[in-house]
């Protein structure tokens, strides 16, 4: 048997956990563990808040099933389990387990993302703030929540015990991101996550600033985008701003 | 993550690149866990060294690189990966070796190591450490692959006896398998003394084919662990202290090597540092003992 031969059919049957390839299973035993223990320690790593959400033994059930449908294609654990929270979701767990179980990666994905300083507000060098873009970091993301979800999965950070899941009455939006080195998360009314979503979108403070128009009094507007644009700032969510071509 | 890319390099005699001499290193250390973070960078510690994991450092940005930036202003430090996958028959994965490049470019290790062992085929990764047959073919592939390694990492690369829990049909045991590696490469060898204990107990050789055939010269490492016993087979688990059997072949082996970095390896019942260290205490006894007796 060539070496490529043996190490298909040598995976093949730790994926589908059947027939030994060798006449002495023991070993084989012993290597079918340890791929199926490695990703599900990978994920229980990953999705800590949504374990103590769901239980050990029915996280566990859950953790087996997904890796036994989905192998790694990565030389790192690190990002095994993007999907876990939709497989969770197909696999009967409620939409607050699922979300829950969202933040977790978010957060993990923030940690490991990369290390680009953000600027203070002061060294941002711009005249004209209505032609101003920004360039934010690239932990950023944001996410419709259809649940308290965030609420519980602070409740089971705290190790507290975890608030009724509700459905929200409205969406609301979190914001992850990386301060320094400790991944964030926080939940956003509404008027802030559609300004920061047009911002982020390449949108000019000046064209945040007209959305903003439409939601609030015109005597607000400037008040509101300022603590808007400060709170960006002061929470290390931009890199870099420009305007009228300038750019740092 | 990148998408992964096979390297299929020169067969290595069409190498032009010769590994440079790896110069060794007498020192102990330990495998460097997360629960010590803190120890060995609130105070120095009795460390000549420390070795990580590549892989949990071949990332973006963040806390990791942050860590280890600190601990590599108070130690030395080794690189041991669990991912490069030398029994590849479609080759490295180029993205791998150029992340591990950076890292090593970065931090200046002691030495990049890895496993004499395949780790997964057609994109798949088993994150496992899965054997080979020590035939003419896996000869080829891994030497080819080390050949490739070393080109694309600009330095030696050392690698590592795995415990094995199955064996197949070969022409060559494992020691003469890493010997001839050697010899054909130019690498350097990590030696697990528990692998070798577990390894010889499970297949029902006898340890004297490794002390007696493996090239002494180019042993650059050795880890020390535990192991546990599982379904009529030793399991390298790494989470008990290093028990005799494992101490008495180090013992052995140090009365025939030169200088050379010892370190303890534990990753699971993880205890307080102050209990490794006792552990690598013991390594300096026997090591010192050993050197008397060679002298």
């Amino acid at each position: 048997m060539t070496l490529a031969l043996l190490q298909r059919r040598f995976v093949g049957s730790l994926l589908d956990g059947g027939e030994p390839p060798v006449a002495d299973a023991r070993g084989w035993r012993v290597h079918l563990g340890n791929y199926r223990g490695g990703l599900v320690e990978a994920l229980r790593d990953t999705f800590e808040r949504t374990e103590r959400l769901l239980g050990h033994e029915r996280f566990a059930a859950m953790a087996h099933a997904y890796a036994e449908g989905h192998p790694s294609h990565a030389w790192s654990l690190n990002g095994y389990g993007a999907t876990f929270p939709d497989f969770l979701q197909r696999s009967g767990a409620t939409l607050a387990v699922a979300e829950v179980a969202w933040i977790d990666e978010a957060l993990r994905d923030a940690f490991y993302g990369p290390d680009v300083p953000s600027i203070a507000l002061r060294d941002c060098p711009v005249d004209d703030w209505s032609e101003a873009t920004f360039r934010f970091v690239p932990t950023v993301r944001l996410h419709r929540l259809h649940t308290n979800a965030a609420t519980i999965w602070a409740a089971l950070a705290a190790s507290s015990p975890a608030p009724d899941a509700v459905t929200l009455t409205e969406p609301a939006t979190v914001r992850v991101w990386r301060r320094h080195l400790a991944p964030r998360f926080a939940t956003l009314p509404s008027r802030d996550a559609a300004c920061l979503s047009l911002a982020m979108s390449g949108a000019t403070f000046g064209e945040v600033c007209v959305w903003l128009g439409t939601q609030v009094p015109a005597a607000d507007v400037a008040a509101e985008a300022g603590t808007l644009l400060r709170e960006w700032f002061d929470e290390g969510l931009v890199q870099g701003c420009s305007a009228a071509g300038a750019s740092r | 993550m990148e998408p992964a890319r096979p390297l299929v390099g020169r067969a290595f005699e069409e190498s032009t690149m010769a590994p440079s001499a790896l110069p060794s290193f007498a020192g102990f250390g330990l495998g460097l866990r997360v629960p010590h973070y803190a120890d060995v960078l609130e105070a120095r510690q009795p460390l000549d060294f420390v070795e990580v994991i590549s892989e949990n450092f071949m990332v973006d940005g963040g806390k990791p690189l942050h860590v280890l930036e600190q601990v590599r202003t108070r130690y030395r430090l080794a690189l041991h990966g669990v991912s490069m996958n030398l029994g590849a028959v479609d080759g490295l994965d180029a993205t791998y070796l150029r992340r591990l490049r950076l890292l090593a470019d970065r931090f200046d290790p002691l030495w990049v190591s890895d496993h004499v062992c395949w780790t997964g085929v057609d994109g798949i990764h088993t994150h496992d450490l899965l054997p080979l047959p020590y035939t003419d073919e896996a000869l080829e592939v891994v030497a080819r692959n080390i050949m490739v390694a070393q080109e694309a990492l600009g330095r030696p690369l050392v690698v590592e006896n795995p415990s094995t829990y199955l064996s197949f049909d070969g022409a060559m045991t494992e020691a003469s398998f890493l010997a001839e590696l050697c010899a054909r490469t130019g690498c350097y060898l990590l030696l697990d003394v528990n692998n070798i204990v577990v390894s010889a107990t499970n297949h029902g050789q006898r340890v004297e084919d490794w002390l007696d055939t493996l090239p002494v010269d180019r042993i650059r490492q050795i880890h020390l662990a535990g192991h546990s016993r599982g379904e009529d087979l030793l399991v390298d688990t790494h989470d008990a202290p290093v028990p005799s059997p494992v101490w008495d072949l180090y013992a052995r082996f140090m009365e025939r090597l030169g200088p050379v970095a010892t370190m303890i390896e534990r990753d699971g019942n993880i205890p307080p540092l102050a209990t490794l260290l006792d552990e690598l205490d013991e390594a300096r006894r026997i090591a010192g003992a050993s050197a008397r007796v060679a002298a």
